[in-house]
C-alpha cells in the first residue's frame, strides 16, 4: 500500500516536470546575483575569508541552500490543516492506509523527481559556474545522506505542526513560526557563524541547524566537518532527534484523533 | 478614473471577506500579524550581521544602510498587504480549475485577482518600517523637504506598477505551466534583489538592477532621494517601469485567451 502511494505521487510529480525547468532557471539568475554579492563584498573587506569562509566557500553555502531547500521540501502541515478546514480530512481517514505513512509516501515519492530534474541540473550549472575546489565524491555522499536525514526531521517536524491544525483548525501560523526558526536558527540566509557567540551556542542545542548549515557545511567541507567521526556523530543526533519527534507525533496524533470533530463536509 | 474606483470599492469588499474569515481563526490571526512583522526583520538583521562582522558595502555607513533597510521594510510591507494573499489563492484556483469561474464573472479576471490580495498580516510591516525610517532620519540628520517627498511618492506609485508587471509575468507562467510549487518563493527570491543597493552590483548586473529591471526603484531610488544623491538615471528606471507595465497587460491578454482551464 505504501509503495503504491509513492507511485502515485511520482506520476504526480512527474507531470508537472516543466516546472523544474523554470525552478532551476531562475535559481541560476539568482546564484549569479549572489557571486556578485559576495564578490563585492569579499573585495571591500580586502579579505581571503569572512567568518572562516573564503568566497567560493560563501557563494556555494548560499547555492546549496537553493538545493536542500528543494531537497528537504514537503508540506504535510497544509495538507491536513486543509483537509482539518475543507472537512476533506474525515474521508481521508476512513482510507486504508494511515495519514502519516500516506503524507510521508507523497513528501518522500517527489523526491526522485528533484533530485533527477532540478538538484542535478543546478548542480552541474553551478558547477560551471564556480568550480567547487572543495567537492569530492565523499564529501557528495556525506551531503546527500545528511541532506536525506534532514528530510526526514523536516517531514516530522511538519507533520507534527499538522497535528496542531486539529486544535487551531488553520496551521498556517505554526508554520510560519517554522519558518522563521528554521530561516533565522537554520542558517538559511546566513551561516550561523555570523551571530553573536551565545546565540551561536543555544542554536547549537536545537534541532533547526541540521536543516540548512549542518549540511551545507559538510558540502563545502568546512574545517570542523571533514573527519568521518564528526560524520558519524552527526547522523547519531540526527537519528535522535528524529526518534524523539516521531514518538511526539505519534502521541500528539493519537491524543488529537480522539478530540477530532469534521468541521465541514 | 470610474475603472479605478470600481477596482477600489472591489478590494475593499474583498478585503471584508478576507478580514472576517481571518478573524475566525483567532489565534492564527494574532500570531501571524507577530510573526510576519517578525520575518519581515530578517533583512535588517541580515545587513546588521554583515555589518557586524565585515566592512559592510561600499559607499552606505551603516546608518544609511539602516534607512535604505527602513524604507525597504515600508515598501514591503505595503506590498504584501495589498497584494499578499494572491499567493495563497491562485495557484490553488488554477490547478483544481477554479480559475475557470473568475472568468465568467463581470469584472476582468486580472482585476479579481489583485482585488482579492489583501493581506491583513503585514500590517505590522508598514509601521516597523515607518518608526525605523523615523530613526534612521534622526540618525543620519536629514531634513525632508517637498521635493523629496514627492519624489518618493512618485517611486513609490511607480514601484508598485513594477512590481504588478512581476507579478503578472508570474502569474502567466502559472497560467501555462498550471503548477510550479515553488513558482512564488522564486519571485521572492527574484524580488529580493532590490535588498542590497546598486554599489554591490557591477557591469551589466548593475545596469539591469538600475534600469532594465529596475529593482532599484523600490527602496534604492527613494532611499537615494533621502540622502541627496539622486541621480538622473532613475527616470530611465521610470520608464522601463511602465514599459514592463504595458508588456505584461500584453503577456496576459495573450495567455488568458490561451488559456483553456485544468480541472473541472
Amino acid at each position: 500500500m505504501f509503495f503504491d502511494s509513492v507511485i502515485i505521487n511520482l506520476k504526480i510529480s512527474l507531470f508537472y516536470c516543466k516546472s523544474f525547468v523554470i525552478s532551476v532557471s531562475l535559481n541560476v539568475v539568482i546564484f549569479i546575483f549572489n557571486i556578485i554579492i559576495f564578490k563585492s563584498i569579499y573585495s571591500y573587506n580586502q579579505s581571503q575569508t569572512i567568518v572562516g569562509y573564503s568566497f567560493s566557500q560563501m557563494v556555494w553555502y548560499i547555492g546549496s541552500t537553493f538545493f536542500i531547500s528543494r531537497l528537504i521540501y514537503c508540506n504535510p502541515e497544509n495538507s491536513i490543516s486543509e483537509g482539518i478546514i475543507s472537512g476533506e480530512l474525515a474521508l481521508r481517514l476512513l482510507k486504508p492506509i494511515g495519514l502519516l505513512k500516506w503524507e510521508y509516501a507523497k513528501a518522500i515519492s517527489s523526491k526522485p523527481v528533484v533530485f533527477t530534474t532540478e538538484f542535478l541540473p543546478t548542480f552541474v550549472i553551478f558547477i560551471y559556474i564556480i568550480p567547487p575546489d572543495f567537492l569530492s565524491i565523499i564529501v557528495f555522499i556525506k551531503f546527500i545522506i545528511i541532506s536525506a536525514l534532514s528530510f526526514h526531521l523536516f517531514f516530522l517536524i511538519n507533520f507534527f505542526i499538522g497535528t496542531l491544525a486539529f486544535d487551531f483548525k488553520s496551521a498556517r501560523a505554526f508554520t510560519d513560526i517554522k519558518n522563521i526558526l528554521i530561516v533565522l536558527l537554520g542558517g538559511a540566509f546566513l551561516p550561523i557563524d555570523f551571530f553573536p557567540k551565545t546565540v551561536q551556542k543555544i542554536i547549537f542545542y536545537l534541532p533547526f541547524k541540521f536543516f540548512y548549515y549542518v549540511p551545507s557545511n559538510f558540502f563545502i567541507n568546512k574545517e570542523g566537518y571533514q573527519g568521518i567521526s564528526v560524520f558519524i556523530e552527526t547522523i547519531v543526533i540526527m537519528l535522535i532527534w528524529i526518534v524523539l519527534i516521531l514518538l511526539l507525533c505519534t502521541f500528539l496524533w493519537k491524543l488529537m484523533l480522539k478530540r477530532f470533530c469534521s468541521a465541514g463536509g | 478614473m470610474k475603472y479605478i474606483i470600481k477596482y477600489l470599492s472591489l478590494y475593499i469588499e474583498y478585503s471584508k471577506i478576507i478580514f472576517a474569515r481571518g478573524t475566525e481563526f483567532k489565534t492564527d490571526f494574532v500570531l501571524g500579524i507577530c510573526i510576519n512583522l517578525i520575518s519581515t526583520l530578517f533583512t535588517p538583521l541580515f545587513q546588521f550581521l554583515i555589518y557586524h562582522n565585515t566592512r559592510g558595502y561600499p559607499g552606505w555607513t551603516f546608518d544609511e544602510i539602516i534607512l535604505f533597510q527602513s524604507i525597504l521594510l515600508f515598501w514591503n510591507g505595503i506590498i504584501l498587504t495589498l497584494f499578499g494573499s494572491i499567493r495563497y489563492r491562485i495557484t490553488p484556483m488554477i490547478i483544481y480549475g477554479h480559475f475557470e469561474l473568475f472568468l465568467l464573472k463581470p469584472y476582468p479576471a486580472l482585476l479579481l485577482i489583485f482585488a482579492g490580495g489583501f493581506n491583513y498580516y503585514s500590517i505590522g510591516t508598514i509601521l516597523a518600517g515607518i518608526i525605523l525610517s523615523i530613526y534612521a532620519l534622526i540618525k543620519l540628520n536629514l531634513i525632508i523637504g517637498f521635493i523629496q517627498i514627492l519624489l518618493f511618492w512618485t517611486f513609490f506609485f511607480i514601484g508598485i506598477l513594477f512590481y504588478l508587471s512581476i507579478m503578472i509575468f508570474f502569474l502567466c507562467i502559472s497560467f501555462i505551466l498550471i503548477y510550479i510549487f515553488n513558482l512564488f518563493e522564486i519571485k521572492d527570491r527574484l524580488i529580493s534583489l532590490a535588498h542590497f543597493p546598486a554599489e554591490i552590483y557591477s557591469g551589466l548586473f548593475k545596469t539591469i538592477y538600475l534600469i532594465f529591471f529596475p529593482l532599484a526603484i523600490w527602496t534604492y531610488y527613494p532611499s537615494q532621494t533621502f540622502l541627496g544623491k539622486l541621480n538622473i538615471i532613475s527616470i530611465y528606471a521610470c520608464i522601463s517601469s511602465i514599459l514592463m507595465f504595458i508588456l505584461s497587460l500584453i503577456a496576459w491578454n495573450f495567455t488568458i485567451k490561451k488559456y483553456t482551464g485544468a480541472g473541472g
